[in-house]
């Protein structure tokens, strides 16, 4: 009897031996991990490079690729409690409670010079801390609106400078749209989190005031709200119930004459003939002015816990380079971020109806100052707004209120200064 | 002559069975179509419901190298495997110990609800204490992270049902060992165990099942090596939608051995699920 | 027993209980432990990366003036309660005209218990394609008889509806399985004595099978209950607690708080009244099941 247990329990370490080695690395002189998001696309790109990178280095590339929701949680855990699995890491604004802990890039940056190229704007548009520059831009998109130019050019309409003008447009527009069959606007309503675009794009006040409190500006945030009350009468009368992929398949079914949207989201589908009936017809529009468009940025950084931060930046300059600007949007339809991409002869008479645009959109955008908090409770006030619970008043009352009471991230501030966010 | 009676008890015994039946069938069946069907399919409009091709290409994609889905299922297949051996063993032995000790000492019994406290405690609170500790012993990205993640929660339940079983066995077995001189160790192997074989099966198959299906511990441990197959799952949601394909391809393989466990296993099932309150 | 004397055998009893004490230990009391002490201090990462000082009860106090914990709280209870009721009713039902040995419905027990056993990820999966606005089955089919589907868990109204019929889907098994057990140790002379009485089909159920099932219903409500309280993982697969906060039940709160906006403390404090609470109702669900099973079986 006893043997058999020596037997059980040699086998149990043998067990338990291989369990543990079973995630073992191999320490290499130099080997970095990277995270980002699982989207087949960034971590499609990375794979891509990471070959030739580790020959031409000798640095070895971990490439860790989590779903968004998970990316952000384990990354911040990550750093909260200093442990250094991820040597570089992506992620956005949402990390403005953690920005202490990577590492300021400013050394690098003028060593290699890096940022030269760049569309205009976008070394500040990337989160900084205490001065210093964290972040490097990859990935760009902003909200934006596509539209049929060849209904705009049939019913001779050109698509408006200002908000002011695309009010005045709008019944225009709609009869343009009753004739087709199609309605006049369509956006993802049904996509809660997504209403504060219709905010942004008009609003050009502060998000924070002098005394470094969220507040908004209240003159300002009540013409924005009476706009977008005028412009909700103009939706397909369902939109409260589309998804953004619902939202998008509207568009390419020629049932809208126009969509608010993510224009990364739907591009390469309304360029496919299998997927879209709008092949052709369709444009990027440049977004009217006042407001500041919301701009999603994937940032890199590299995190204060690594222990090997310069072979970091030699994979995140290997990364974000002109070369692969042009490469990872052929291949995997990521944004540029290089202006000469933007001028790519080849690109520029391809994408005529696109890239001049998106290029205008890009440079105007910017992330709001909000922490997570501040900006969920926003997203649903605007929800009930949208719903018609809410006065324009009862908006404004309500957000200030909440927000008086959310801490505004250090980090956060910074930023917005830079993008002058701040009450002057 | 035959007669045919259907009675209306029957009729309408028909209609629900069959109905409940259709209800649990057509999601999986969804699910296995979405997983062979082209691209294209599910982007028409409206959208094809049955394949105009049948393609194997998310699962071949899944099970080539790029797809490192066999590294991901050879983790699960370890860890569940571990975390039920362990959990089994400890728990068991544990159980034992509390069900002797409760009879004379009250203050075990106390240990054995604290043990049960357990149960009711919103998981998402750990992460962040886990992950820390994790990190201190050196485990992150460890398959032994998960282990010990999903042992402290399937043993404190295979303790508890564990207890119902060894209260159940008869004074007079355990003394019939302690007449023969044998200790606690003999006795345990030698004659309680056989008596309550069915009640470790039930253990087994209920932190089986809890191992292979947890997701949100271990996703907070792991990050490259020590991916389970659950993690991989959510790995095709990204924020401009979901590749429906591969999802859908991987989820069934996930889910194919938990149905053929639940085929052969469903008489213990019963017990499993209701801490033994239930005996089936 | 011999149990008092006997210091060998107390002190084997003792070293099998060891490792399990110190893995709970490790893992288990550390943690709930650590976050009962930080729920009474003041933590947010956002303003700072240690825990500061002690704050008393205010955690708890602000949970309690929190109108998004409130209304947490509330759509915690409407899925608690329709869930759970839902599935008893649904599960009692199937049940009951599954019972039988011969061959199909001993099928369709075993095709019934399927959603229990899969990953909730994979629940997830699914669910979201069947119930896609656009391309998922459930549409199509209303399609088909000419209704348009609303945009099931992206739309405000729908989604706590729809979050709910998933976990109905997934849980009357086990309510099932769990009356099944319960039906099989219905005593025969039970059966008979109705027999005898000349009591039909709606009778027996009415006056036999009703009244000595109720003690097994108690358990079903028992673990269902606390169970939809604890439901975390089919509302993270589908709808995060979105849109807007119309499935954000209290673990999912909870989350948000600890993981998302990292108010530590905060998110301790409410986790520890979401514990509390649920140990209660698990703990005077348990007394009355005693009683009434008592009361209905005898002794």
């Amino acid at each position: 009897m006893k043997r058999v247990w020596y037997v059980v329990i040699a086998l149990t370490l043998i067990f338990c031996i291989n369990v543990y080695g079973g995630g073992k690395k191999e320490e290499v002189p130099a080997a970095i991990t990277f995270s980002l998001m699982a989207a087949g696309t960034y971590d499609k790109a990375a794979e891509d490079i990471k070959a030739a990178f580790e020959k031409e280095t000798g640095i070895q590339v971990t490439i860790a690729a989590f779903p968004w929701a998970t990316l952000r949680q384990n990354n911040t855990t990550d750093l909260l409690t200093g442990s250094g699995q991820y040597d570089v890491m992506s992620g956005s604004y949402y990390l403005a409670d953690v920005y202490e802990h990577f590492i300021s890039l400013e050394d690098y940056i003028k060593k290699s010079g890096f940022g030269k190229g760049l569309l205009s704007g976008f070394m500040d548009k990337c989160e900084h801390f205490n001065g210093n520059q964290i972040g490097l831009p990859y990935g760009p998109d902003a909200y934006g609106m596509l539209y049929r130019k060849d209904l705009f050019d049939k019913g001779e309409l050109t698509w408006p400078k200002t908000w002011d003008e695309f009010m005045v447009l709008l019944p225009k527009m709609k009869g343009i749209a009753d004739a087709n069959g199609m309605a006049t606007v369509v956006f993802s309503g049904g996509a809660p989190e997504q209403a504060p675009c219709l905010f942004f794009d008009k609003y050009d006040g502060y998000f924070i005031t002098r005394g470094g409190k969220y507040q908004l500006e209240k003159d300002k945030s009540i013409a924005v709200l009476n706009a977008n009350k005028e412009l909700l009468k103009y939706m397909a009368s369902d939109f409260m119930g589309l998804s953004i992929d619902d939202a998008n398949a509207r568009f390419l079914d020629e049932k809208a004459l126009i969509i608010i949207c993510w224009p990364s989201f739907i591009v390469a589908a309304a360029d496919n003939p299998q997927k879209s009936k709008v092949v052709g017809k369709w444009a990027l529009g440049k977004s009217p002015t006042p407001g500041r468009p919301w701009l999603s940025l994937w940032q890199i950084y590299i995190s204060k816990y690594s222990k090997n931060p310069d072979a970091s930046w030699q994979w995140a300059a290997a990364y974000i380079n002109e070369e692969n600007d042009v490469r990872f949007f052929k291949q995997y339809g990521i944004g540029p971020v290089f202006e000469s991409t933007y001028k790519n002869p080849e690109f520029v008479s391809k994408y005529s109806y696109y890239f001049p645009s998106q290029a205008y959109n890009l440079t105007r955008a910017v992330n709001p100052p909000l922490s997570g908090e501040a900006q969920d409770y926003f997203a649903s006030v605007l929800g009930e707004f949208g719903l018609g619970k809410l006065s324009e008043q009862g908006v404004v009352d309500k957000v200030n209120a909440k927000w008086a009471t959310i801490p505004v991230p250090t980090a956060m501030l910074e930023n917005a200064k830079l993008t002058g966010q701040v009450q002057k | 002559m035959l007669k045919v009676r259907i009675s209306y008890f029957n009729l309408l015994r028909f209609l629900i069975v069959f109905f409940a039946v259709l209800t649990v069938l057509v999601p999986f069946c969804y699910l296995f179509l979405n997983s062979i069907k082209l691209e294209r399919d599910f982007r028409t409009i409206p959208p094809k419901l049955i394949p105009s091709e049948i393609t194997f290409e998310y699962y071949r994609e899944a099970f080539s190298k790029s797809g490192k889905i066999s590294n991901y299922l050879m983790n699960s297949v370890l860890v569940t495997s571990a975390v039920v051996l362990i959990s089994v063993f400890i728990g068991s032995l544990a159980a034992y110990s509390l069900s002797r000790f409760r009879k004379v000492y009250r203050f075990f019994s106390l240990i054995v609800y604290v043990i049960l406290l357990v149960r009711f405690y919103p998981k998402v609170v750990m992460i962040i204490p886990y992950f820390i500790l994790m990190k201190n012993l050196m485990l992150l990205d460890r398959l032994l992270a998960v282990i010990i993640a999903h042992v402290s929660i399937g043993m404190p339940f295979v303790v508890w049902l564990m207890i119902g079983f060894f209260d159940e066995i008869p004074k007079e077995l355990e003394e019939s060992g302690m007449i023969d001189g044998c200790g606690p160790w003999k006795r345990f192997i030698k004659i309680i165990l056989p008596v309550t074989l069915p009640g470790i099966a039930t253990a087994a198959i209920m932190t089986a099942i809890l191992s292979w299906n947890e997701f949100l511990i271990a996703s907070s441990v792991v990050s490259v090596n020590a991916k389970t197959l659950p993690i991989l799952i959510s790995g095709y949601i990204s924020d401009k939608g979901i590749n429906w394909g591969p999802m859908s391809a991987v989820s069934s393989v996930v889910i194919l051995p938990m149905f053929l466990f639940a085929l052969f296993t469903q008489k213990y099932l019963v017990r499993g699920l209701t801490f033994g309150a239930v005996k089936g | 027993m011999l149990l008092k004397k006997n210091w060998q055998e107390k002190r084997t009893l003792f070293t099998f209980l060891l490792p399990a004490i110190l893995i709970l230990l490790v893992s288990q009391a550390y943690p709930i432990l650590y976050s009962l002490s930080i729920s009474f201090r003041q933590w947010a990462l956002a303003e700072s990366l240690k825990p500061k000082g002690f704050v008393g009860f205010n955690n708890y106090i602000k949970a309690f003036k929190d109108p998004i914990f409130l209304n947490a709280i509330r759509i915690s209870f409407v899925f608690c309660i329709v869930a759970t009721s839902f599935e008893i009713i649904l599960g009692f039902i199937i049940a009951y005209f599954t019972v039988g040995e011969n061959f199909f419905l001993r099928l369709s027990r075993t095709i019934l218990i399927l959603p229990m056993v899969i990953a909730p990820v994979a629940n997830g999966t699914i669910w979201r394609m069947m119930l896609n606005s656009q391309s998922g089955l459930i549409n199509q089919l209303l399609r088909f008889i000419g209704i348009q589907g609303p945009n099931w868990l992206g739309a405000p109204g729908s989604a706590l509806f729809s979050v709910i019929a998933i976990d109905i889907w997934q849980w009357t098994p086990f309510a099932m399985v769990v009356f099944l057990a319960g039906f099989s140790i219905i005593p025969n002379e039970l059966y008979d004595a109705a027999k005898v009485d000349g009591a039909g089909r709606l009778k027996t159920l009415r006056y036999i099978i009703i009244p000595y099932i109720i003690p097994i219903g108690f358990i079903v409500l028992l673990f269902r209950l606390v169970d939809t309280l604890l439901v975390i993982d089919a509302i993270y697969t589908t709808t995060f607690g979105g849109p807007g906060f119309s499935t954000n039940v209290i673990t999912l709160f909870i989350y948000w708080q600890a993981l998302r906006y990292f108010n530590i403390s905060y998110a301790s404090a409410t986790s520890w009244i979401l514990s509390i609470f649920t140990l209660l109702i698990a703990l005077s669900l348990m007394r009355f099941q005693k009683r009434v099973q008592t009361k209905m079986w005898g002794a």
